[in-house]
């Protein structure tokens, strides 16, 4: 048995207590909690499967009044999960996107199924040196510091050619990046007291040059992302299987600027530093996540042209729904 | 752009859910003053509530031995019932107990066998035991009994508060798997495959690590029996 003792249910009940047994009962929901979006520490447990769905609603600051310029309203960013728990220690995880593009009235949307994707994850922990994390660990044991490192890419099928209303191809539109992405990542994640946890995440984002049906190539810039977060349980009910923790991220994000036709886009890139606090929710062998993110400082390279840009969101909702079987 | 790898994991599987907290009914302490043993149960030392010490009875406690450095093992006669009280010179005491068969039906629970509660809707024999270490020796990383016992893996005088130690859980000298574990009270995880769980030790003194195990039993007075072990050291405050 690995880490997921939801189902555990101990012998001695309530009913039987201070009558001549002093068996063990339970804990509460315990253990590390988890950030909102970020990637966390936790692997999945041997022979369990994890069914994923997100929803990333970025509604984005319009600058120009003017009906005949139509600017990026808001963007639906789904996702489909499954992922396994092949070993203790690593898990593996496949990813169906489906983005939603929508401008003012008189813009050019685009709705689609989007690359999929693949990803790996091994887990190690520290306790009393580097470890790979083992089949079983207590509640204490959870308290080490955990890691993980993941990989993975993304898969051309989405239509990298998407046309638009007017007939043209807008890789920033397309449903597909033409080319695999290639992801690496780290994450640390520590449980400081028995309610709080740490957790960070730094992970980067390589795009391969692609060239579309109309001629023209692109190579999206590089992302970068450290992201600091922390969980606190506000609430647990032990008979309800239910546990509600608070979550506070930081996210930086780093873009690189964009290389269309082999020069330097101009309106790409940047730095931004988000804020998200936000809910996550545990019943059962399930988990709800929301959270509320908000730029609170930006670097772009070229900001007043950059609307509909990362760091340019009025805001962004993440809801995220998980169940583990 | 999103990115595309949604990497928020779910943590349930870093979550326990073993029921209901107050299931541990109470715990068993042994107070050493001079060369006296004093066994106690009660909540003294506990994570819930309840009274601090509880009367159990004069039969309850069955066996009582007395293990020097090298794991001899002799009797360690009472010189009170209740509380038990002995005298000695022990490297670890291991005492068992039981206050014997209880009967659950639809209106109360009575501290009798099952064919003397007619409706019972469960029953159990209740089982005890609890060691005391005194000191470390090499026999005390083997088990001291045939009943259910914490086996610590190694020498648990040398940690700190903030230190793990290893224990195992054993039931006729053969490990068990699944067993829970709590430390003062509070579930701390399972045992695994090889009956082992890591345990962090959070305050120096009293240091109380209890297990419990049902197993169905067969003498036609109850359906279960349920056992319960506590190992029992002190560190330095």
């Amino acid at each position: 048995m690995k880490r997921l003792m939801i189902s555990l249910l101990l012998s001695p009940t309530v009913a039987l207590a201070h009558h001549g047994v002093a068996g063990v009962g339970a804990a509460a929901l315990e253990g590390p909690g988890a950030p909102v979006e970020s990637a966390s520490s936790a692997v999945l447990p041997v022979g369990k499967t994890l069914l994923y769905a997100k929803l990333d609603h970025a509604k984005f600051k319009t600058y120009d009044p003017d009906p005949a310029n139509p600017e990026s309203d808001y963007a639906n960013y789904w996702m489909l999960g499954l992922g396994h728990g092949f070993t203790p220690w690593f898990s593996a995880y496949f990813f169906v996107p489906y983005h939603v593009k929508i401008d003012e009235p008189g813009g050019l949307d685009s709705k689609g199924w989007a690359d999929v994707s693949v990803m790996g994850q091994i887990g190690f922990k520290y306790d009393g040196g580097l470890k790979l994390v083992p089949a079983h660990e207590s509640l204490d044991d959870m308290e080490d510091w955990h890691f993980t490192v993941f990989f993975g890419s993304t898969l051309p099928t989405g239509n990298a050619n998407h046309r638009l209303a007017d007939g043209t191809i807008d890789p920033g539109k397309a449903h597909g990046f033409g080319k695999p992405a290639l992801s690496l990542g780290v994450t640390a994640t520590k449980q400081l007291t028995r309610d709080i946890t740490f957790n960070l995440e730094a992970s980067t984002i390589r795009f391969r040059e692609y060239r579309y049906d109309d001629g023209q190539t692109m190579k999206f810039g590089t992302e970068n992302r450290l992201n600091l977060g922390l969980a606190q349980r506000l609430h647990s009910h032990a008979e309800h299987r239910l546990r509600l923790d608070g979550v506070l991220e930081a996210q930086y994000l780093q873009l690189g600027r964009d290389i269309e036709n082999g020069a330097p886009a101009e309106a790409t890139g940047g730095r931004m530093l988000y804020l998200m606090p936000g809910l996550r929710l545990y019943k059962d062998n399930m988990s709800f996540a929301f959270g509320i993110k908000k730029a609170v400082w930006t670097r772009l390279n070229e900001s007043a042209d950059q609307q509909g840009a990362e760091g340019k969101e009025k805001y962004r909702l993440v809801f995220s729904a998980s169940y583990l079987f | 752009m999103t990115r595309p790898f949604p990497l928020t994991l779910l943590r349930l599987a870093a979550l326990l859910c073993l029921g209901a907290p107050t299931a541990f009914a109470h715990d068993l302490w042994i107070e050493k003053s001079g060369q006296q043993f004093t066994l106690y149960q009660g909540h003294r030392h506990s994570a819930h509530a309840g009274a601090e010490t509880m009367d159990y009875g004069k039969n309850f406690v069955t066996a009582a031995s007395c293990f020097d450095g090298r794991g001899g093992k002799r009797p360690l006669a009472a010189t009170s019932p209740a509380p038990w009280k002995a005298s000695g010179e022990c490297a670890a005491l291991l005492i068992t107990a039981s206050s014997g068969y209880w009967s659950k039906t639809p209106w109360e629970t009575k501290n009798v066998p099952k064919p003397q509660a007619p409706g019972a809707i469960k029953s159990w024999r209740s089982s005890e035991s609890i060691k005391r270490l005194e000191r470390w020796a090499p026999p005390f990383a083997n088990p001291l009994s045939e009943g259910l016992e914490i086996v610590p893996e190694a020498d648990p005088f040398t940690l700190k508060p903030g230190d793990k130690l290893i224990v195992q859980v054993v039931l006729s000298g053969k490990p068990q798997a699944n067993v829970p574990v709590a430390y003062h009270g509070e579930t701390r995880g399972t045992t695994d495959p090889q009956g082992k769980i890591a345990i962090r030790l959070r305050h120096g003194g009293l240091q109380l690590i209890s297990a419990s195990l049902e197993q169905p039993l067969a003498d036609g007075k109850a359906d279960v029996e349920i056992m319960a072990a506590t190992l029992q050291f002190e560190l330095p405050q």
